[in-house]
């Protein structure tokens, strides 16, 4: 009663109370837009944690190929593994890319990269979900192999957008331990020599095998593993290379045996092709400057110069030196080295126990 | 008889009245002013308010889409093919949102190409299946930046070595 005596005396006119109204509806218009405004702000920053949470995750992860990188190759169902250690979080691999980097005995992945999808797909892998902490992981690739001796780089990518990427074969580290490696300084180049690696093949074998101890009179290919660690420049190998072995009871010129460089198509000699530098060399690339580029296999096993003919060792049982000539082109230079490999013996009876 | 009895009291209580017209006026000018001024104030509030409202609502939800963009250049394969150059750009969509992308640039220069969207987790080979065509030679072993641009205004930028 007291209110409505003191608002019927009041002396306010209509035009306050109008300003009044008026500046309420202002004040909640303003108070409305603050609000929407933090609602905005808000959706925005959620937006922006979500992102910035998946960034993180893809910064965390950590996938590590293992040496060798590619393992258990199985020749009809075309397939290999890849082994990887995941040192991150969980992984889930999306696609494979794989790219020859060196072509020497194949030109797949050349001219184009080589894509591995999951399954379905006609060249696939499986298993590419990589929980974390795993060691020893494989992911199984089908429908592609890339033991032919040619250098591949093969690079991982996830669903989050990383990539993991090796070489295959793995390339060779400096020598300082008395593994089975060891290196050669001659000339501009250093070029590595894996012992695990000189080996041969006969008649129509696909796989190589140790050639410390080799048949006489026997067809055979040569497969040595050498590296360019020169990081300046490519070095093609030339159609007058060659390994030549020389008898410890040599008794003069003609004595020794050489086997001259093959195409990298040759696998043994019953398939046995002429080098030809110029459509189809062995180029070895530049290497990286954290480390050599990833080997290559050189074939050595013609008789002649630039020919098909297949060579093999006297009858004779002998112990041998071999030295390698090799003739290259290194930053558009033509230039030779001989370089003292190793000792290997022959054997007729090879490969029985009594060899070795 | 009573309403004539009435209206004379009330002629009469008129005629002793001490207001004048001019305070009458006086009163509805003033409210008139305050109801005209009033009026200008909320339209010009409505607009003003109105306005941020768009522009704000427009910077946020265009930099929230943008900010779900997530590209991944997974592989650039640079190859020749007879006197031409090309570079395959691999490319797939990890982010939140399908992307549209407008334009690829290489080492700085533009290389305008027909927008591609690509939906989430998906990956494309950009500019059809020989890849995009390079203006010059790319020196072996030099490294060249890709630069992805998107609708949005989002730029992916990698490098890769020829």
């Amino acid at each position: 009663m007291r209110i409505y005596r003191r608002l019927a005396r009041s002396k306010k006119g209509m035009s306050t109370i109008f300003g009044g109204l008026f500046f309420i509806i202002l004040i909640l218009m303003g108070f409305n837009l603050m609000l929407w405004s933090f609602i905005q702000y808000d959706a925005y920053n959620n937006v922006v944690n979500s992102m910035t949470q998946r960034d993180t995750q893809a910064a965390g992860e950590n996938l590590v190929p293992t040496n060798p990188g590619a393992v258990d190759f199985d020749i009809p169902a075309q397939s290999f593994n890849i082994t990887v250690n995941n040192l991150g979080v969980a992984v889930s691999i999306a696609r494979i890319y794989i790219i020859n980097v060196s072509p020497t005995s194949s030109n797949q992945c050349t001219s184009s990269p080589c894509i591995v999808d999951p399954l379905p797909a006609s060249v696939n892998f499986r298993n590419g979900n990589v929980q974390e902490g795993e060691i020893n992981h494989k992911i199984k690739v089908t429908g592609i192999l890339v033991n032919d001796g040619s250098g591949y780089k093969v690079i991982l990518a996830s669903t989050r957008g990383r990539l993991f990427s090796f070489y295959y074969p793995w390339p060779v580290s400096a020598p300082n331990n008395g593994q089975g490696v060891f290196q050669t300084n001659i000339g501009p180049l250093t070029i590595f020599f894996d012992f695990k690696s000189f080996n041969f093949t006969q008649g129509s074998q696909t796989t190589s095998q140790g050639a410390w101890v080799s048949p006489t009179s026997t067809a055979m290919v040569f497969w040595i593993k050498i590296t360019n660690s020169a990081t300046d420049s490519t070095v093609k190998l030339r159609v007058f290379s060659s390994l030549l072995f020389q008898p410890y009871d040599a008794g003069g010129l003609g004595a020794a045996t050489p086997f001259y460089i093959v195409s990298p198509n040759t696998v043994n000699p019953n398939n046995i092709q002429a080098y030809d530098d110029v459509n189809n060399p062995y180029t070895l690339p530049a290497a990286d400057p954290n480390g050599p580029s990833p080997s290559t296999i050189v074939k050595f096993g013609a008789r002649t110069e630039g020919a098909s003919t297949t060579q093999s060792f006297p009858q004779q049982e002998k112990t041998w030196l071999v030295f390698i000539g090799f003739y290259y082109v290194y930053k558009g230079q033509f230039q030779g080295q001989t370089i003292p490999f190793v000792a290997m013996r022959t054997c007729a009876a090879f490969p029985a126990a009594s060899c070795y | 008889m009573s309403i004539v009895k009435w209206a004379m009291s009330r002629l009469e209580r008129n005629r002793r009245s001490r207001k004048a017209i001019s305070t009458i006026m006086a009163n509805l000018t003033m409210l008139i002013i305050v109801v005209f001024l009033s009026s200008l104030l909320f339209v010009w509030a409505v607009t003003s308010f109105g306005a941020y409202q768009g522009g704000a609502g427009f910077f946020f939800s265009s930099r929230s889409l943008a900010n779900q963009e997530r590209l991944s250049v997974e592989n650039v394969f640079f190859y020749q093919s007879g006197p031409s150059y090309f570079a395959k750009i691999y490319v797939r969509n990890v982010g939140s949102i399908p992307v549209t992308v407008a334009s690829v640039y290489v080492n700085s220069s533009l290389y305008n190409i027909a927008q591609q969207t690509i939906n989430v987790t998906q990956v494309v080979l950009m500019v059809g299946s020989n890849g995009l065509q390079l203006t010059g030679a790319y020196g072996q072993g030099s490294v060249q930046k890709m630069t992805l641009a998107t609708l949005r205004g989002t730029t992916f930028i990698t490098t890769w070595v020829a």
